[in-house]
């Protein structure tokens, strides 16, 4: 007894769509499949793909399939026929294909790495007569004809398809609440990107005060810190990215002052608070709102005469009007 | 052709699979030791990709406990390679299946009327034999787990897709040049082009700050003290040591009634000499 073939009986049924919902002949499509990428956002059993346009121009079919995937709300695949095309060709496509068919459609993709696995398919259409005879002269039919489940694949999460290096910001200095903010020569941002969509083959290599192991049998890699393992303790600081600038009046990329930049002791003597105190001939009077101490040696209560010329008035501290330079905030 | 003909000879998909056993074998018994039976048309469809699975994959197991049904899908080495669930009340039209590392691994399409069949079944674990429901290799496509696949960390979260590396808290990450060592340790340039990711552990210096933010507030140091004089102005800083000298000295005579001296009461500046009231 024949029989018929697969794709025959296609193109007198729904398949690949579900039961009832083509919106345009059996026979114009035969076969589908689609396949979501890492950054697809699809979901099997909750996502659907459906074919939303067939479109006619002059002497072009263009089946026009979208999605419901999270990621992929705005974006399409089109596969295009000639009107007089052979039953049964069978074409690739994902929505950088577009691009060829409309300069808009490009402008509006903006794939970050340009991997076009996060939608791709492929279509098998049969005789096209009737979809002819539907569409005789330019024009559309649009609808929601659902593709089978069991044609479309998810390998979102199926394998790592990039890695993307980046820095966190580092702890940067603050001034006090009431000195200037402190200046940086790039404005500082939660991370810094060091290298995107890196494939093929890695290496990671220790650099200061870290060891590496592996562990052929498990798979394994593990990073230990160690103090001096790999390339040592760095002489020098690392930059987060190449060009690092140092902020103005630091040596350090995190800002601040060094320890021999503050004045931790005077006369040897440190702590939080030092004494200064005046004793036989000398006052020392203090001026805080002023940041000023004036020492007088006046010689007062002394059994010798001086000729101590009258206290000079002392001008106002000045501050520097450099919004960078350590001052008082306005 | 009318409608009628055409169904008749070309019915729908959906259709054709009912009265069969299809997504299993032509020759699947779909019926376990124990005696439990799988209806054909129990599922329309599959398409089954587990990372890793091998030849000949079955349903190979149906677990009922009193709130959810847990379907697994083996292979002739790992019986349970991949897993769909679903409510006891609410079956699905289409089970999503996962591994068990998260992944997807396919989907059983049936309906919801359908998979209620299982609801019926006893609180417990019913295996199946691969001669009892080997799936068609229509459905199966194969998943090679080569390349990398992913990562997984230490407390069992694992990372597919684009992936971020991320240096942070005294971690910097950064990429070198493309080089390889061959065979007897000499740099060269890449014969074949790699990525080296370099990683430094260098701390953080300003750790208290970030561990009590919102709290530490910034020390006010002092930096430079200006001493003034009869006008004129000097600044002056610490030396190396962040220590700053006072001392005394005077342009007019070697000597100087004036001292400046470090005690435990802090520092001391004064004159020597008579006091007045030791005069006469």
């Amino acid at each position: 007894m024949s029989q018929t073939k697969f794709y025959n009986d296609n193109s007198n049924r729904g398949y690949p769509f579900l039961r009832g919902e083509a919106f345009l002949p059996n026979s114009a499509i035969v076969d589908c499949g689609f396949v979501f990428g890492p950054g697809s956002g699809f979901v099997a059993g909750t996502s659907t793909v459906y074919l939303a346009a067939v479109q006619r121009a002059e002497d072009l079919f263009i089946f026009t399939f979208k999605t419901t995937a999270g990621n992929l709300l705005d974006r399409e695949i089109r596969f295009v026929r000639d009107i007089t095309a052979d039953p049964y060709v069978i074409e690739y496509a994902d929505p950088l294909d577009n691009r060829q068919e409309s300069a808009s459609a490009s402008e509006s993709l903006s794939y970050s790495c340009n991997y076009v696995d996060d939608f791709a398919g492929y279509l098998v259409t049969g005789p096209l007569e009737a979809l002819q005879t539907l569409l005789p002269t330019d024009g559309e039919l649009t609808g929601i004809a659902t593709v089978e489940p069991a044609l479309l694949r998810d390998a979102s999460a199926a394998y790592a398809r990039t890695l993307n290096l980046a820095n966190g910001d580092r702890t940067r200095y603050e001034n006090p609440d009431d000195c200037r903010p402190q200046c940086w020569p790039v404005p500082p941002q939660p991370l810094w990107i060091v290298q995107r969509c890196v494939q093929g083959l890695i290496r990671f290599k220790e650099g200061y005060n870290l060891r590496i192991s592996q562990d052929a049998e498990d798979n394994l890699l593990k990073f230990d810190a160690s103090v001096g393992a790999g390339e040592g303790e760095p002489c020098h600081q690392v930059p987060l990215y190449p060009g690092e600038d140092l902020p103005a009046n630091s040596i350090f990329y995190e800002g601040g002052p060094a320890c021999n930049q503050v004045i931790r002791s005077i006369n040897g003597i440190g702590g939080r608070m030092v004494d200064i105190r005046g004793k036989l001939g000398v006052r020392v009077q203090a001026e805080p709102e002023k940041h000023r101490i004036i020492i007088d040696v006046d010689t007062h209560n002394m059994a010798i005469c001086v000729d101590s010329p009258e206290l000079a008035s002392l001008s106002e501290v000045s501050v520097s009007s450099d919004p960078c330079d350590c001052g008082p905030q306005e | 052709m009318s409608l009628e003909q055409t169904r008749r000879l070309h019915p729908e998909w959906r259709d054709v699979n009912e009265p069969i056993p299809y997504p299993f074998v032509d020759v699947a018994t779909l019926r376990n030791a124990e005696g439990k039976f799988i209806p054909e048309g129990t599922f329309l469809d599959a398409s089954l990709y587990p990372i890793g699975g091998g030849v000949r994959l079955r349903l190979s197991s149906v677990t009922v406990s009193h709130e959810e049904i847990t379907l697994y899908i083996g292979d002739q080495i790992n019986s349970q390679i991949a897993y769909g669930r679903f409510s006891l009340l609410e079956p699905p039209a289409e089970l999503r299946l996962l591994d068990f590392w998260g992944r997807p691994a396919g989907v059983l399409v049936s309906t919801a009327s359908k998979l209620s069949i299982f609801q019926a079944w006893g609180i417990g674990t019913h295996v199946f034999a691969v001669e009892a429901t080997e799936f068609v290799t229509d459905v199966c496509i194969p998943t090679p787990e080569v390349g990398l696949r992913g990562f997984v960390l230490a407390d069992g979260s694992v990372f597919t897709g684009d992936i971020w590396l991320i240096g942070d808290d005294g971690i910097v990450l950064s990429v070198e040049e493309n080089t390889t060592v061959d065979a007897s340790g000499t740099c060269q340039a890449a014969a074949i082009p790699e990525t080296v990711i370099r990683v430094d552990v260098v701390g953080d210096p300003l750790f208290r700050r970030r561990i009590c933010a919102g709290v530490f507030a910034t020390p006010k140091f002092l930096k430079t003290i200006t001493a003034v004089r009869n006008g004129n102005s000097f600044v002056c800083g610490p030396d190396e040591f962040g220590d700053f000298k006072i001392t005394v000295g005077t342009q007019d005579a070697e000597d100087t009634i004036l001292r400046v001296r470090a005690t435990k009461e802090g520092l001391i500046i004064e004159a020597v000499g008579e006091k007045l009231e030791n005069v006469g």
